[in-house]
Formats: C-alpha cells, sequence, structure tokens
C-alpha cells in the first residue's frame, strides 16, 4: 500500500534494481543466469579489498588517537610543559607531513588531516590549560575554527568539513551562554546562529556550483538546513505560543523563521532542485502550522467542554497538513525526477 | 571500474537479456507485464513524514477519545472493541488508498489509514494488558497482544513502515519480558541465548536467502534493530539487578554465535570456507576469530551487518553496522579495567595492529582500485 499508486506506463520509465529483479526471480520468470546478468550490470562488483583497507585505515587511525588522549590524561602530572606541548606539537607535525605524503586527494591524506585538526583542539586545550590564560573556553574553539579554516579548503573532505561545522556552533554558543545579559538577549542567539549557518550554505552552494565536487552531495545541504530551521523553529514556537509577551529577540527570530522557510521552498524547488531539503523545509513548517492552530483553538475555547472538540480538530487538521505536504512533495519529487 | 549504481531501464535490460540468449523472445511480455506491475516502495522520507503525521494525529485523538469521554478508559472489553473496530477502519483505508490513482486520495488514505492502525493497536494493547494484570506480568501481556496483533495484520495490513514497526515492539517486549528473573530465574541465559540465536538465524534468512519475498523486508530489519538493542542493552548493563536477584548473564554464547556467523558472512561473501584457509583470507579469518576472543560481540555485530549490507547493497544495513563499530569500540575500551597508560597502550597498539593489515593487504594488492 506504500508504494507509488501510479505504476509507470511504459518499460522505460521503470529503473531496474534489485528489488524488481528478486521479484521476478522470485515469480520463476527469469532464471539465476538472467538474474546474475541483471545484477551484474546494475551493480558494480564489490572490491571488497579496497573496501577492507579504508575500513582497518579509518579504525585504526581512531584507536590510535584515542590511545594518544588517554596518554595524555595519564601523564598529566608528570609531564613537564615543554613536554606536553612538544609532543602535541611534534605528532601534529608528523601527521601534516604524512598528510602531504599522501596526498589529500585520497582517503589516507584526508584521514590524516582530520587527524591534525583533532590534534590542533587537543593542542589548544592543553595551553590553555598549562598557561591559565583565564580565557573562556568559547575562545578555545574559535581559535580552533580560525586556525583550522584553511583545511577545510583545501581537505576535498566532507567529514573533516562537518567537523568544522561543528566546532564553529558550540564555539558561538559557548560564547553566548557566557556573554548573554539577559532572557531577551539570550534569545537571540538562535537567530545568529540560524544566520551564521546560512552564511556557510550560501557558501557551500556557491562552491558547489563553481565545481567543489566533494560538497555536490545532497546530503551537505540536508546537514546545513535541518540546523538552520531548528534554530529558526525555538523562537517562532515561542512567539505564537506567547506573542502577547515576545520581545523582540523572539519577533526578530521568527521574521527570520518565514524569510528562511520561504527562500529554502524557492531555492530548493526551483534553483537548486534538493528534494531532502525540501522535504525537511516543508516538514518544519507543517509542525509550526500545527503550533499556529493549537495556538488558535486554544484561545477559542475557553469552555473545558468545547476544548474537547480542539484535540478533534487538531486530530483532523493534523492528517491534513500532513496529506497535503506528503502530495505536494510527491508531485515535486516526480518534476524532478522527469527533469 | 564503476563503482556507482548505474541506472539501466527495464525496456534496456529485457533487450540485453534477449541479446545474451537469457530469456527467449516468448518470455519477453510475461516479464514486461510483471515489470509494469510492480509497484516501486514510496521514498524513505515520505514514509518517515507519514509516520510522523500519525504519531501527532493520534496523540490528539486519543486526548479527544479520554476528553470526551467516548471510549472508556476502565472497560477492557471497549478499549480492545475500540481497539478491533479502529483496525478494520486502518484495513477498510488501506485497500481504499491501493485502489486510487490520484495522489492527493492515495496520500490521504494512506495517512489516515495509519493513523488508525496505530490508534487500533494502541487501544487493543491497553484493554488486553488490564485484562491479563491479575494472571501475568504487564510486559508479557504487552508482549502477546503485540504478536497478536502483529501476526493477525502483516498480510493484512501491507504498510511496511507498521510491519516493521509492530515486528520490533514485540520483539522489544519480548526480550523486556525475557529478563524477568522472577518468571525464568533458573533457565534465563539459555532462553536468552536461544532467543538470540533463533533471531540470528532468521535474520540471516530473510537477508541471504535468494527467494524471500521483499514482504519480509520489514520484519528482516525489525529483527536487526532488535539484535542491535539486545547487544546495546548487554554491553550498557553488564550486570542486571532485579531488587535482591543479581544476574550475571555471559555474553559468552551470543558471542561465539557472532564469530561464527561473521566467518559465515565472510565465507558466503568469498564463494566457499576453503577459500577462508588460503592467503590472504587466512589472516582476515584468524583475526575474527581474534577479534571473537576479546569478547565484544557489538563489534562483531556490527562487521556482520556491514559485510551482509556491503555485499547486498542494504545501505541501511551498511549505516547501522558502521554506526555499531565505533560505538561498541568505544564501550569495550571505556569498560576495560585497566589504567589511562596500559589502556592508552592497548589503544594505540590494537590501531597500529589495524594499520599493520592494512599494510598487509596492500603488499598483497588487495586494495587496488581497479
Amino acid at each position: 500500500m506504500d508504494t507509488e499508486n501510479s505504476p509507470p506506463i511504459s518499460l522505460e520509465a521503470i529503473a531496474a534494481n534489485r528489488r524488481l529483479i528478486d521479484d521476478l526471480w522470485s515469480q520463476k520468470l527469469i532464471s539465476t543466469p538472467a538474474k546474475e546478468f541483471a545484477l551484474d550490470r546494475i551493480y558494480p562488483p564489490r572490491n571488497w579489498g579496497l573496501w577492507a583497507s579504508r575500513m582497518l585505515l579509518v579504525l585504526g587511525i581512531t584507536l590510535i588517537l584515542s590511545g594518544m588522549i588517554y596518554f595524555f590524561a595519564f601523564n598529566w602530572n608528570k609531564m613537564t610543559p615543554l613536554m606536553k606541548l612538544g609532543s602535541i606539537q611534534m605528532a601534529l607535525a608528523a601527521i601534516v607531513m604524512a598528510t602531504y605524503f599522501y596526498r589529500l586527494k585520497r582517503l589516507p591524506g584526508q584521514l590524516l588531516l582530520l587527524s591534525a585538526m583533532v590534534l590542533v583542539g587537543v593542542f589548544l586545550a592543553v595551553f590553555g590549560q598549562i598557561y591559565q590564560t583565564g580565557a573562556d573556553a568559547y575562545t578555545l574553539f574559535l581559535v580552533w575554527a580560525l586556525l583550522t579554516l584553511p583545511w577545510v579548503f583545501i581537505s576535498d573532505f566532507s567529514a573533516l568539513w562537518l567537523l568544522w561545522l561543528v566546532i564553529v556552533n558550540l564555539g558561538v554558543i559557548l560564547f553566548w551562554l557566557q556573554t548573554a545579559a539577559d532572557d531577551d538577549q539570550w534569545m537571540m542567539i538562535f537567530s545568529y546562529l540560524a544566520l551564521l549557518n546560512s552564511l556557510f550554505l550560501v557558501v557551500k552552494e556557491y562552491a558547489s556550483h563553481k565545481g567543489l565536487s566533494w560538497l555536490k552531495k545532497s546530503w551537505t545541504t540536508v546537514i546545513l538546513v535541518l540546523p538552520i530551521l531548528g534554530y529558526a523553529f525555538i523562537p517562532t514556537v515561542s512567539y505564537i505560543m506567547d506573542f502577547k509577551h515576545a520581545h523582540a529577540a523572539i519577533a526578530l527570530g521568527t521574521m527570520l523563521a518565514i524569510a528562511v522557510h520561504i527562500v529554502f521552498y524557492l531555492v530548493y524547488r526551483y534553483r537548486l532542485p534538493n528534494i531532502g531539503a525540501l522535504a525537511v523545509t516543508l516538514l518544519s513548517a507543517a509542525s509550526i502550522s500545527m503550533v499556529i492552530l493549537w495556538k488558535i483553538l486554544d484561545m477559542l475555547y475557553n469552555d473545558p467542554f468545547l476544548a474537547i472538540f480542539a484535540y478533534l480538530l487538531m486530530g483532523c487538521a493534523t492528517l491534513g497538513i500532513f496529506t497535503t505536504v506528503i502530495v505536494k512533495l510527491r508531485a515535486i519529487d516526480k518534476e524532478m525526477k522527469g527533469a | 571500474m564503476q563503482t556507482e549504481t548505474q541506472n539501466i531501464s527495464m525496456q534496456e535490460l529485457l533487450q540485453e537479456w534477449q541479446k545474451a540468449n537469457l530469456i527467449s523472445k516468448a518470455e519477453s511480455p510475461a516479464i514486461a507485464n510483471a515489470g509494469l506491475r510492480y509497484q516501486n516502495p514510496l521514498p524513505l522520507y515520505l514514509r518517515i513524514l507519514i509516520g510522523i503525521g500519525a504519531l501527532f494525529s493520534v496523540n490528539f485523538f486519543m486526548g479527544f477519545f479520554y476528553a470526551a469521554h467516548i471510549i472508556d478508559f476502565n472497560s477492557t472489553t471497549a478499549q480492545m472493541i475500540w481497539g478491533l473496530i479502529f483496525i478494520g477502519l486502518a484495513i477498510l483505508a488501506g485497500s481504499r488508498a491501493k485502489n486510487r490513482n490520484g495522489a492527493v486520495a492515495h496520500s490521504f488514505f494512506i495517512q489516515t489509514s495509519f493513523c488508525a492502525i496505530w490508534l487500533g493497536k494502541l487501544l487493543f494493547v491497553m484493554g488486553f494488558t488490564h485484562m491479563f494484570r491479575q494472571t501475568i506480568a504487564w510486559d508479557q501481556a504487552v508482549t502477546l497482544a503485540l504478536l497478536l496483533l502483529t501476526v493477525a495484520t502483516y498480510f493484512l495490513y501491507p504498510v511496511s513502515i507498521d510491519r516493521f514497526l509492530s515486528s520490533l515492539a514485540t520483539l522489544l517486549f519480548l526480550f523486556m519480558s525475557l529478563i524477568d528473573p522472577v518468571s525464568y530465574s533458573g533457565i534465563l541465559p539459555w532462553i536468552l541465548n536461544l532467543f538470540f540465536l533463533l533471531q540470528l538465524v532468521l535474520a540471516t534468512f530473510l537477508f541471504l536467502h535468494p527467494r524471500v519475498k521483499k514482504v519480509y523486508i520489514p520484519l528482516a530489519y525489525a529483527i536487526i534493530c532488535s539484535l542491535a538493542s539486545i547487544i546495546i542493552y548487554f554491553s550498557l548493563v553488564s550486570h542486571l539487578y532485579y531488587g535482591v536477584h543479581t544476574l550475571n548473564f555471559n555474553l559468552f554464547f551470543i558471542n561465539i554465535l557472532l564469530t561464527i556467523s561473521l566467518t559465515a558472512s565472510m565465507a558466503w561473501v568469498v564463494g566457499d570456507y576453503k577459500t577462508l584457509i588460503k592467503e590472504p583470507l587466512r589472516a582476515i579469518a584468524l583475526g575474527i576469530i581474534l577479534l571473537g576472543a576479546i569478547a565484544q560481540p557489538g563489534i562483531l555485530l556490527g562487521l556482520c551487518f556491514m559485510t551482509v549490507g556491503y555485499a547486498r547493497y542494504e545501505k541501511a544495513l551498511l549505516l547501522l553496522g558502521m554506526i555499531l563499530v565505533p560505538v561498541f569500540l568505544f564501550f569495550y575500551y571505556y569498560n576495560l579495567d585497566l589504567n589511562f597508560l596500559t589502556k592508552s597502550v592497548t589503544l594505540i597498539g590494537s590501531g597500529m595492529l589495524f594499520l599493520a593489515a592494512r599494510a598487509y593487504l596492500s603488499l598483497q594488492k588487495l586494495d587496488q582500485e581497479a
């Protein structure tokens, strides 16, 4: 039942896949050699050696890095500051040299650079603890992000870019938690984070448009759209639930949320078609619509008896809203596939 | 070497089969008809949206029935009857959806039926549990109710998310009731081992047997998630405490099972067991046995998922394996009863061992891109 309701009318429109081939084979319409021929044709032969080699590399590097962190933890008190900082710097230099040797076009080089990025953070943490500079925790994250930014540009590696995004977001959140004066100001963090990540999204789209292939994958867009919508969602819900007492930060956040939803819809529907980003945008819009409706019903039905019907109406409205979103997405998906 | 899945239409494939003499001209129309009748499942993101929508609406309808006193929540019979009515309505709406060609009607009926089936199942389970509260423990009653519902609706209500969630809920509640030492104090470890073994065998069959129909895929994934949950549970709680009862559950048997499974899946990948004792696979086989010896079933389970997922192009299974392996590696090293220095040496040593294995593959020229 949860299948496409209108099967394609021509064989050209049907994409052969493993499920379909298995289906034909289980109905005994095709022989085993025909099945194997089709699967070989559709799916590339698996290169197990290469796959295993990559897995071993990722796990090996992760374990060695974790081991180094445990080593510092154990010898913390016994090590002189010079030993602490010197050993991290030496490891860092060795990893960067190894990265140069392996080249950034290959996975080993990219993973080594990712390790170097982690070590920069370790170095900054150790530096801060030795010299007790009195600097706040956010400076560590922001300096870390700043120092490693050039690596993001040259790495050609989405995992490194993702780690960098996490570091920046953490830095900004910590900065705000330590500096925000009052509630009003505190709520502004969501707008700032939404704007900052929107800026990263714009840069990402521009870079992928200019030919950076590692940023062209659909998930790299969705992974940024998700937090932006999440940050925009919080002040919007606060505004809807208590708009009479909403302060400027909440109102601004709500306006930003409206703009973000409209822009995302237009961009990912027409300019840079991306069904994943659209689905997330529409899900967020549907959730906000439900909150609005709940608030309206809450205001209308002050009487407890009538309030009962608010539940019924909300249930029906939820079905209606999600049906509309699903219908819309199916139509857009069809359109995108046809284009 | 091509590394991505190729987009080939059914038309092209039919022509290529004919060219390669794998099908005759007389067979073509039947295959073409079957291809035209085949319906692709809705994309995953749409199924997730359907699920989220249904979850929200179920809560609101439940609130309505409770506040309006339409359903007497103190009466077990009323809850069960209402549950069955909703399940019936869901099946009816589902069959309507199947016959609708318009996207609006189809989506609406799917959404409505999914909401109704969850409402129905929830009410039935509540009523059933309430009814048997004097005779059996509540978790056993829930398991029994879920089992009844899953078996009864698996074919009647052909929605993959419902099949997956119902099967998973049944398996998880069954596990919950199995770890209740009041009922199974003496033989509990054996029952748990048997439960794990049965699930492992069933999952292997469902994923690897070529004649398994696509209708069982949700069940296969439910079993996979259940196996992962069991291992996660035992990794988090190495000792189970129940008041005065303390049960030390030994994962030895599960470990052996998973070592055998991983070796078997490797043998399946390479074709037969004999190849495993030849160079260079001998080293991999020995590595698996070594991994089994260090007693971390989660890593073995994750590797099994990754191997089968990679071989069968099951992206979800591969992804689950890729998440499980580092998580269990963390658990393993975190739980090692060693000081930081020994732990650090062990970690660096293991990492070196992994890199040495990689160097070995490279030396054998097994990691070359064609």
